[in-house]
């Protein structure tokens, strides 16, 4: 299990000045990423209890020391079907607004350092279930990281 | 949030917390009880509104809470007695100041009648035993005693020692803050500095000695100095009539220790003493008893809360681990069977410590219905005063929360149907004026809060019309007389036939019996028609552990509120039969039981669960009395747990009332049985359409 | 004139947050540490004018970084008041112990923090 802390040295008046931090992680043969500062803590799969009257893509909840968070699969999150978790995957707790939602990936590949100008816009030929939910693309080397726009991460979650 | 508007939360926070406190304490006065603390503390939560106000810069509620802070310290010096229409006028000034708080909350105007109303009361009262209104209202955080002006001189000597430097602090900003308590003389003392070349500036010879003229006392002074308290030589002497010397630095050594002896001598300073200082009163010391020592802290809820489910787990963790030592260990170990044993007692201390924290007396929200009382009656043409016992009963905070709502309804419906018009009272031969008792009182783990009125009580013949009306009756049912009491907690029920502002907010006394619930609790009523009624609630003491029994369908955990369980049975044998709308019925002795398959409804889809056959069926009772049958794969047993939210980080989830974390740290939803019933009824209509 | 720099350190974002709601409102510039080691290497390269630190903080505790900052010729004579939960003498004399100018005891008052600022602060007065 490997544990981040978010860090916030820098000073308020400079905040923002060009460089960010991201987690790069993957899902099938795809490379997303999420901003630094909005995870909390990357811990293994060891299962969840599931929620009834929820979208498929919610896997249900963990106990993280203590509260209960919803897990989202990401994989089904995109359309492709539930992730056969395993020991290898794991799930990146974010916080988003006040709340704290995990994330099952595959695998934590990265942590990139990108500039702002370095993100691009999402090519408007992304299909459905990706709609909304990327925020930008990087470049970094060969690969393409796609950014998760985690706002959008729990819409359509509850099923009336 | 804009980040300052949460220092103003958090002041108007503090501020329901004070006026709760002040009214609950003036509530106490008026029933006779002159504890002169009870004033103390009245003063103090006025005078705490108004620094507050102050510094926030609400004018009307700065002005106002000093009028009143005027009357109350004339009445805590006793110059104005305390008497019952003197208070009668505080407990009117705290409504105004609720009001006024209020609109500075909102934004709304502050203006009222009774605001000017209250505060000429407060004028006149304070004019009647001649000490005038000081016109110039100090706004800002002021020291209680502040407004008195009495002029001291004070000889100050202020020598700072190498380690005031060393640690940063500043001697001229020292003396500047000196200089603003008054008028002051300022002499550097420089003999001792030696030539240039021998200069060491990290040995500072430098004294200074002041001679201040202030209305301040002692104290203010030596607050200066706080933060150099030992690391500078510092003399602080009252310069008498006589021009005598009075040192006070001694006086609570607070700076004894640095004193350097050899100052003790400084050259007397009244020598141009032209005006005759106002000998010292007692007045600091009787006047305003200082809480010596404050034995309370303030601690963030946030962090008790953490505690609390802490205590929760380690509670659960030791109903385990007792579970787990089994008969074989217990004769083969007899110290680990003591330890258990211990272990649970020390627990059950530690929980209920814990839980005390959480606590609070109900006065506080008990003091609140004085005013909703006063005013609804004034409203209603009524005459009615409230009667408390048990106020100091302590129960969770979050249940106190929880009781205004059910209490304001309650109180409602006594002054709008029950208490009569004082006409037809003093017909009746009863007092006129109505009372309203509300009571509080721990029995075994629970909390009984009673309303009784002495009113008309209510009228069954027009209930059972108005239930029949509503079709919650059918018109030739033979019910019971304390049976048609209970009518009235159904949903759907209103007594009014025209909507009032008082009592006809469109919700009823079944959304009261369903809070009630919601907290684990259960409300009743007793009617003696003519004589008045009596509601009576029953409460958990806490919210946060709750006795479960522990199931599991389609291979999932769940747990139900043991309260609802009313008893389970095996599905095997038990007399089910299937409706034509396709729901499921379960036979109870005389009853039909709707039977819900938790494995079927909370999408079976996804975990197969076969058709097994087998199982167990938990009965259980829901809101409003109604009961249902849940059919589950295995009972596991029954524990304690702590509820935790899922809503918090997720959404509401239909069905399930919340979570809990199991001995082996896996997540067990709460099921709420009610929202169950709500989800079978929906899709047995969406099936029936489709 | 340029406003005056406060380093605040805690690693509670609450409270930072607090300390900023309440400082930059009032003219002041915030900057802002987790711990004491982050502390160090902002006033490594930044000029401040007060640093306001709590005590029990992780990586660096508030009273190691105020010892550290002390034997720095370039710190030494900067005004660190410390922010404690607890008026007690011996918590206020622990932070003596290591150097503090002064303590602010929590939950603060906005226009006190100011001015027991203003207290310790020659350019703040």
């Amino acid at each position: 299990m490997l544990a981040t802390r978010t860090s916030h040295n820098e000073t308020v008046a400079e905040q923002g000045g060009g460089g960010r931090q991201l987690i790069a992680f993957t899902v099938g043969h795809q490379s997303y990423g999420v901003d630094i500062t909005a995870v909390r803590e990357i811990r293994a799969w060891s299962g969840v209890t599931a929620l009834p009257s929820t979208a498929p893509f919610v896997r249900g909840v963990v106990n993280l020391r203590g509260t209960i968070v919803p897990v989202i699969d990401l994989r089904a999150r995109f359309g492709g079907g539930l992730t056969e978790a395993g020991k290898t995957h794991v799930i990146i707790v974010l916080a988003i607004g006040a709340r704290w939602v995990g994330m099952l990936v595959d695998a934590v590949s990265d942590i990139l350092s990108v500039e702002e100008s370095g993100i691009h816009a999402v090519p408007d030929v992304t299909d459905g279930s990706e709609h909304g939910l990327l925020a930008g693309i990087v470049t970094h080397g060969e690969e393409m990281v796609s950014l998760i726009r985690v706002e959008q991460l729990l819409s359509g979650a509850v099923v009336v | 949030m804009n980040e300052f508007e949460k220092f103003k939360e958090t002041y108007f926070a503090e501020c329901t917390e004070l006026l709760d406190e002040a009214g609950g304490r003036l509530a106490q006065l008026d029933q006779g009880e002159r504890d002169p603390a009870n004033l103390h503390a009245v003063f103090r939560a006025v005078h705490s509104i108004k620094g507050g106000a102050g510094a926030f810069g609400f004018d009307h509620l700065v002005a106002f809470s000093h009028r009143f802070e005027t009357l109350l310290d004339l009445m805590r010096e006793g110059r104005l007695d305390a008497s019952e229409t003197t208070i009668a006028t505080c407990i009117r000034g705290i409504d105004v100041l609720s009001d006024l708080v209020d609109a500075a909350h909102y934004g709304r105007d502050a203006n009222s009648t009774s605001h000017q109303e209250v505060g000429s009361v407060i004028e006149r009262l304070c004019r009647g035993c001649s000490a005038p209104v000081d016109p110039d209202v100090r706004i800002g955080f002021d020291s209680a005693n502040a407004t008195v002006s009495a002029t001291r001189r004070w000889a100050v000597h202020f020598k700072p020692h190498r380690a005031l430097f060393e640690r940063a602090n500043e001697p001229l900003l020292l003396l500047r803050e000196l200089c603003s308590l008054g008028q002051a003389r300022v002499m550097a003392s420089i003999d001792p500095v030696p030539p240039l070349h021998d200069f060491d500036v990290l040995h500072p010879l430098i004294a200074w000695n002041i001679t201040l003229d202030t209305a301040a006392y002692s104290d203010e002074i030596k607050a200066i100095f706080e933060f150099v308290d030992g690391d500078c030589d510092l003399l602080i002497e009252e310069v008498n009539l006589d021009g005598a010397l009075r040192s006070a630095a001694n006086e609570d050594g607070v700076s004894s220790a640095s004193t350097n002896p050899s100052h003790s001598s400084v050259a007397p300073l009244g020598t141009d003493v032209g005006e005759v200082p106002v000998a010292r009163t007692a007045r600091t010391g009787a006047a305003l008893p200082k809480e010596a020592s404050t034995t309370s802290i303030r601690v963030d809820l946030e962090k008790v809360d953490r505690v609390v489910d802490m205590v929760g787990e380690i509670v659960i963790t030791q109903a385990v681990l007792a579970q787990q030592i089994d008969e074989r260990m217990r004769d083969s170990n007899p110290e680990i069977m003591r330890c258990v044993e211990l272990l649970a007692q020390q627990t059950r201390v530690l929980q209920d410590s814990i839980m005390s924290m959480r606590a609070q007396p109900v006065r506080f929200v008990f003091a609140r219905m004085a005013r909703l009382i006063r005013e609804l009656a004034t409203q209603l043409g009524k005459k009615a005063r409230l009667e408390m016992s048990g106020e100091a009963t302590e129960i969770d905070k979050t249940v106190i929360e929880q009781l205004s709502d059910p209490l304001v309804h309650m109180i409602r419906n006594s002054l709008d149907h029950g208490i009569e018009t004082p006409e037809r009272r003093r017909a009746l031969g009863k007092p006129e004026e109505a009372v309203i008792r509300l009571s509080a009182a721990q029995v075994g783990g629970r909390i009984v809060i009673r309303v009784a009125d002495d009113g008309a009580g209510i009228d069954r013949e027009r209930v059972r019309r108005k239930a029949i009306a509503r079709g919650l009756l059918a018109a030739d049912s033979n019910l019971h007389e304390t049976d048609i009491d209970q009518l009235i907690f159904a949903p759907g029920f209103t007594t009014s036939d025209v909507v009032t502002d008082t009592s006809g907010r469109g919700v009823g006394m079944d959304v009261v019996r369903q809070n009630i619930e919601k907290l684990g609790g259960r409300v009743g009523v007793a009617n003696e028609p003519g004589q008045g009624v009596v509601m009576t609630m029953i409460l958990p003491l806490t919210l946060a552990v709750l006795d479960v029994m522990l199931v599991r369908s389609g291979g999932t955990p769940y747990v139900v509120p043991l309260a609802s369980v009313i008893e389970s049975m095996q599905a095997q044998g038990a007399a089910t039969s299937d409706l034509p709308s396709g729901s499921r019925v379960l036979r109870v002795r005389q009853n039909y039981v709707r039977l819900f398959d938790l494995a079927a409804m909370f999408g079976a889809s996804r975990v197969p669960n076969g058709d097994a056959p087998d199982g167990f069926i938990v009965l259980c009772e829901t809101d409003g009395g109604r009961r249902a049958a849940i059919v589950v794969d295995e009972i596991l047993g029954q524990q304690q747990v702590v509820i935790k939210s899922i809503e918090a980080n997720f959404a509401r989830v239909e069905g399930i009332a919340g979570g809990t974390i199991l001995g082996d740290g896996s997540v067990a939803l709460i099921l709420d049985v009610a929202g169950l019933e709500l989800m079978a009824e929906r899709r047995s209509l969406t099936r029936m359409a489709a | 004139m340029t406003s005056l720099r406060i380093l605040t350190v805690d690693d509670s974002r609450t409270m930072l947050d607090m300390l900023r709601a309440a400082l930059a409102t009032r003219g002041f510039t915030v900057v802002q540490a987790e711990n004491g080691r982050e502390a160090l290497n902002i006033l490594a390269r930044e000029p401040v004018d007060v640093i306001i630190c709590d005590v029990n903080m992780p990586v660096m505790d508030g009273y190691t970084f105020i010892r550290a900052m002390r034997q720095d010729r370039q710190l030494a004579g900067l005004p660190v008041l410390v922010l404690t939960t607890e008026t007690s003498r011996e918590k206020r004399d622990e932070g003596r112990a290591a150097g503090a100018t002064g303590w602010i005891v929590k939950p603060f008052d906005p226009e006190k923090l100011v001015s027991t600022i203003r207290k310790v602060c020659l350019q703040a007065a």
